[in-house]
């Protein structure tokens, strides 16, 4: 019987050839859509699944309310680990990382910028599960001055890895480190990624910080198995009444209890190592991870390209079973029931769907390589090495034919026999118009909505890259490791020379260039990290403390970035005892409560005669990203800050300038290699999973609507064939060409104006929401709903006028000879 | 074998009950040759179709072989009709997609034979019929005669009782008409129950017993 059925579905699928094309390019399209969603989903939700502990791990972050700042960081302070180790019984073990994001490391003559270099404790392969090649684990990071590097590390130093243990490399201050193990890269699947492992004991800070109060290194404890997590986090305000609070109460100048009473916090909590990437987006992230919003975005992307694409299948079906009710009665006649017919026509379906699962693996894999580049993802497909995917894809395909064929199978089936034999027109029969305007209906909400959504992004991301920042983010190369200037090879400080700083000799140099108008060093430039600190506003008591963000750059830092001042002045050379002078932005001189003239205010500090003054006040500006609301911000001068060099340039002539800079870098530190970056694709990284995600958004609406519009196609032509009769007796009696076309199209019309009653309040909706997580966002306009709902209209009745236009222009004498 | 009382078949809309059949009342014996007469539009075919349990009737009762048609459910009516009834239409009605072996092997399937067997029952159908050589072909590569001599094959494969054809010969010339209609008589010697709808009074003649109706009313008249 099935190969009856087999049969019968083969030769209907060839005798149709351009509904069968439809529809499994339709379904194709969406299967490899939804198949490529499915593999980046699957992967972001098996982060950290290869360390065999994964369960049993936690990451301790801290939660603080200082005055009226609240910081959720993942940092924690240096002794904690420890103190936890020694304190609580299920803390099995304690592991320490410290990320140091610019290290040159040497070996004979090849020299290169590690950025992903990590200080850890001797525990780390105890905890984590990272396979050592060569080397011993237990050992490997025991001893002082020792080093693993990854495989992938060691290829850039040795031609051979296994050759690397025990040859001894320099770091940039010329200290021998030894090699002791050659580790497997860190999987791609981790929140954090590393190339080189250095003991945490080798560096150089762990013993002289043992503040409570700092936060330098991450801490992961493990448990013991199955300990749950929320009864040692019931211990910690114990803990930290013990630990932390003498050293709160030495800084703060008020007792711990004080410090609580005025609604401050101090909280430590312990995160799941699995739920990193996807629940945790704190300060100073290892990487910056992932959100779950996006796995259930994408999730419901890759369910609504498959539903549009499954009710093609569904209305094409049920329009052409008209054309088969012959068959269907004939076959009632001769003895068949209707679960034998379903059973048929769910045959046909489940093959189609079928080809189109097989044709979407093929296609999945020749897209992926695309997709993995716009994703930033490594994905690959092994049919055979995941043990549920093959039966997976199985059982999805079986599930589309089943959906997709039902409706037809279950109408054609309950076709009277009688009814339909005895028309001599067999195609007369109009099956259920009703559900199929209702499909369509539905296919082109989710396609309006995808439209929509696309639309608010990309005004959003246009906004983002127009806002006026407050700062010129143009034109502006940075050194990176700027701080080698005016080093010696050793690592030492050179001596200033003639009361100018080495730095400052640089800058001189720079600017001979006729296209460099500006150079300036600085600690820290928008989009990077910023230190905090605890002030009192001018006289203001003890207890009304804030936090201030603060960084430190020279005198030429304004006029580099084109930052604009409201009140005083920025640090001058000409001013002597500027070093006590600070700059801060208008949100500060508000937070402050101060009027002006701010000029002249001091800013103090808890338990402490130490006082800074305001020289001046400039424009707020967005030194962090959009999606945060300006914080208040103070500047103070160091004339030899060099974590970065940032110069303005001409945007003529880039590559000269460039060169020109090398030059002088070269001429100052020939030993170092020069590396630079532009600053504001720096800074647009800032919202590179925007991007991201725009990026995608825009690929699967415009797929979306290049499957309902297929859809759209084969159910034009089929009305209008249908209709062939209708249309030929139409002209006959004198209508034009142009009524027919309009005829015919206002159905289509009328679909789709449909469907935005129910696209557009989910859109507003769900765009509204997201855009919550822009602190400067751009406004919700109704003409993005209007231009979306246009597009998507326009685009639908290109579709169908190919075939309205072709029905109309018929010759009405031969639709309607046969009758 | 089968008895059909009072039957009657209309359709309602709201206002007015338009009636096909009225008060139909029949019996018909085992090795019967019935035939119906009577113009267009008179209800033949409605008739045939209730006979055939393809259609429903609006009242009255059929018993087929003392079953209560009337009363069975689709599945068990689909049953009957599958195990007994041999249809046969004007325009033939063979399925399009399929060779003439696969419409001849298609009630087999649905009576759940098994493939070896219904392998020889096929091939003995092509035999008898003299259509071996046609085995392949599709119905549209055949003449009208001989679609209809596939259709009567399909008909008697599964050993039917009961034959209803529907204007057999509608769309046959004249020699092909006379050459099926021979065939059914034979069937009828060899003891199957056939009942025909034909307005064409030659044709009428094969069966020995004719129905006449006109505006859904019966009229017996004998042979």
């Amino acid at each position: 019987m099935i190969r009856n059925y087999l049969k019968i579905a083969l030769r209907n699928f060839l005798k149709q050839k351009s509904y069968s094309l439809i529809n499994i390019t339709g379904l194709t399209i969406g299967m490899t859509c939804c198949f490529l969603i499915v593999l980046f989903v699957i992967d972001e939700l098996r982060y950290e699944r290869h360390h065999v502990n994964a369960e049993n791990i936690y990451r301790v972050v801290v939660n603080s309310t200082i005055g009226d700042q609240e910081m959720n960081e993942a940092i924690t302070p240096t002794p904690l680990a420890e103190t936890l180790m020694m304190d609580f019984p299920e803390v099995r073990n304690v592991i320490r990382l410290h990320h140091t994001p610019n290290m040159l490391v040497r070996y004979e003559d090849k020299v290169f910028n590690e950025s992903q270099f990590m200080w850890v404790d001797s525990t780390f392969f105890d905890i984590f599960s990272a396979r050592l090649l060569h080397g011993d684990p237990k050992t490997a990071l025991k001893d002082h001055h020792t080093l693993v590097m990854t495989e992938t590390t060691a290829k850039k130093y040795f031609d051979d890895p296994a050759q690397a243990l025990g040859k001894i490399v320099n770091f940039e201050d010329g200290t021998p480190y030894r090699i002791s193990g050659i580790c497997e890269d860190a999987p791609p699947n981790s929140h954090f990624h590393y190339g080189m492992l250095c003991p945490l004991s080798s560096w150089e800070w762990e013993n002289i910080r043992p503040y409570w109060l700092n936060s330098y290194v991450y801490t992961y404890v493990l448990l013991q198995d199955g300990f749950p997590p929320e009864q040692l986090e019931a211990k910690f305000p114990g803990f930290i009444r013990t630990h932390v609070a003498p050293q709160l109460e030495q800084s703060l100048g008020m007792s711990i209890n004080q410090f609580y009473e005025s609604g401050g916090k101090l909280d430590y909590l312990l995160q799941p190592l699995k739920d990193i990437h996807l629940h945790s987006n704190l300060s100073n992230e290892l990487e910056a991870n992932s959100d779950i919003k996006y796995i259930y975005i994408f999730s419901l992307i890759a369910l609504f390209i498959l539903c549009i694409a499954a009710i093609n299948f569904m209305n094409l079906a049920t329009a052409k079973s008209t054309t088969r009710n012959k068959e269907v009665g004939m076959r009632k006649v001769l003895g068949s029931n209707r679960s034998q017919l379903v059973k048929q026509f769910l045959c046909e379906s489940i093959l189609i769907s079928l080809v189109a699962m097989v044709l979407s693996i093929f296609l999945a894999e020749l897209l992926l390589p695309y997709f993995n580049q716009i994703a930033a993802k490594q994905l690959d497909i092994r049919l055979f090495h995941e043990l549920y995917l093959l039966p997976g894809l199985f059982v999805i395909t079986l599930l589309i034919g089943i959906l997709a064929g039902s409706y037809p199978a279950l109408f054609l089936a309950s076709f009277k026999p009688i009814l339909v034999l005895n028309r001599s027109d067999a195609r007369g029969m109009v099956s259920r118009a009703g559900l199929r305007s209702l499909l369509v209906v539905l296919q082109f909400s989710i396609t309006i909505f995808l439209f929509i959504s696309t639309f608010v992004v990309f005004q959003q991301m246009r906004y983002i890259q127009n806002k006026r920042l407050g700062f010129d983010k143009e034109n502006i190369v940075v050194i990176k490791r700027g701080w080698a200037i005016g080093q010696n090879p050793d690592g030492t400080e050179q001596a200033p020379s003639n009361n100018t700083t080495v730095l400052d000799a640089f800058k001189h140099e720079l600017l001979q260039n006729a296209n460099i108008i500006a150079a300036a060093g600085t600690g820290s430039l928008p989009g990077k990290s910023f230190y905090n600190m605890v002030c009192i506003p001018d006289g203001k008591d003890d207890s009304e403390q804030m936090s201030l963000n603060y960084f430190l750059a020279d005198y030429d830092f304004m006029e580099t970035m084109n930052l604009e001042l409201v009140e005083g002045r920025y640090f001058s050379r000409d001013v002597a005892g500027d070093t006590l002078a600070v700059v801060i932005n208008e949100t500060a001189a508000r937070a402050m409560g101060l009027e002006a003239p701010v000029v002249g205010n001091r800013i103090g500090f808890p338990n402490s005669k130490f006082h800074l003054h305001i020289v001046g006040v400039i424009k707020d500006f967005n030194y962090e990203s959009l999606h945060r609301k300006i914080e208040p911000l103070c500047i103070g001068l160091q004339t030899n800050t060099r974590t970065f060099i940032a110069a303005r340039i001409q945007p003529h002539d880039v590559p000269n300038t460039i060169a020109h800079i090398e030059k002088t870098w070269k001429s100052f530190i020939p030993y170092k290699p020069f590396e630079y970056f532009f600053f504001s694709d720096d800074y647009d990284q800032l919202y590179r999973s925007e991007q991201r995600q725009s990026k995608l958004f825009t690929i699967f609406s415009i797929l979306a609507i290049a499957i309902a519009c297929l859809g759209l196609l084969g159910l034009a032509s089929f009305t209008t064939e249908q209709r062939a009769k209708e249309i030929g007796v139409r002209k006959v009696l004198g209508s034009s060409i142009a009524g027919i076309i309009l005829k015919l199209s206002k159905e289509f019309i009328k679909w789709i104006l449909v469907a935005n009653i129910f696209a557009w309040p989910l859109a507003w909706l769900s765009s509204s929401r997201w855009l919550q997580n822009f602190a400067y966002r751009s406004e919700l306009n109704i003409w993005i709903f209007v231009l979306a709902s246009g597009t998507a209209l326009c685009i639908a009745l290109l579709t169908v006028s190919t075939q309205v236009i072709k029905a109309a222009t018929a010759n009405p004498v031969k639709t309607l000879r046969y009758e | 074998m089968i008895k059909l009382i009072d039957i009657e078949k209309y359709y309602a809309n709201k206002f007015v009950k338009t009636f096909v059949l009225r008060n139909i009342s029949l019996d018909i014996q085992e090795g019967e040759f019935l035939t119906i007469m009577g113009p267009s539009g008179a209800g033949k075919s409605t008739l045939l179709h209730i006979v055939g349990m393809l259609d429903d009737m609006s009242s009255g009762e059929y018993y087929f072989y003392d079953e209560p048609v009337h009363q069975l459910k689709e599945k068990d009516r689909t049953r009957l009709h599958q195990q007994n009834i041999g249809f046969v239409f004007q325009q033939y009605h063979l399925i399009d997609d399929l060779t003439v072996y696969e419409n001849l092997e298609t009630p087999l399937i649905y009576k759940k034979v098994k493939g070896s067997e219904r392998k020889s029952m096929v091939a003995d159908m092509l035999d008898r019929f003299s259509i071996v050589a046609k085995k392949d072909l599709f119905p549209n590569q055949l003449s009208g005669g001989q679609q209809q001599l596939v259709a009567i094959a399909r008909a008697l494969i599964i050993n039917p009782k009961l034959i209803l054809a529907d204007e057999p010969t509608g769309n046959l010339n004249s020699k092909q008409g006379f050459e099926i209609m021979d065939m059914l008589k034979e069937l009828n010697d060899q003891g199957v129950t056939i009942v025909q709808v034909t307005h064409d009074e030659k044709k009428a003649e094969y069966g020995n017993r004719i129905v006449n109706l006109l505006d859904g009313w019966m009229e017996e008249s004998g042979t």
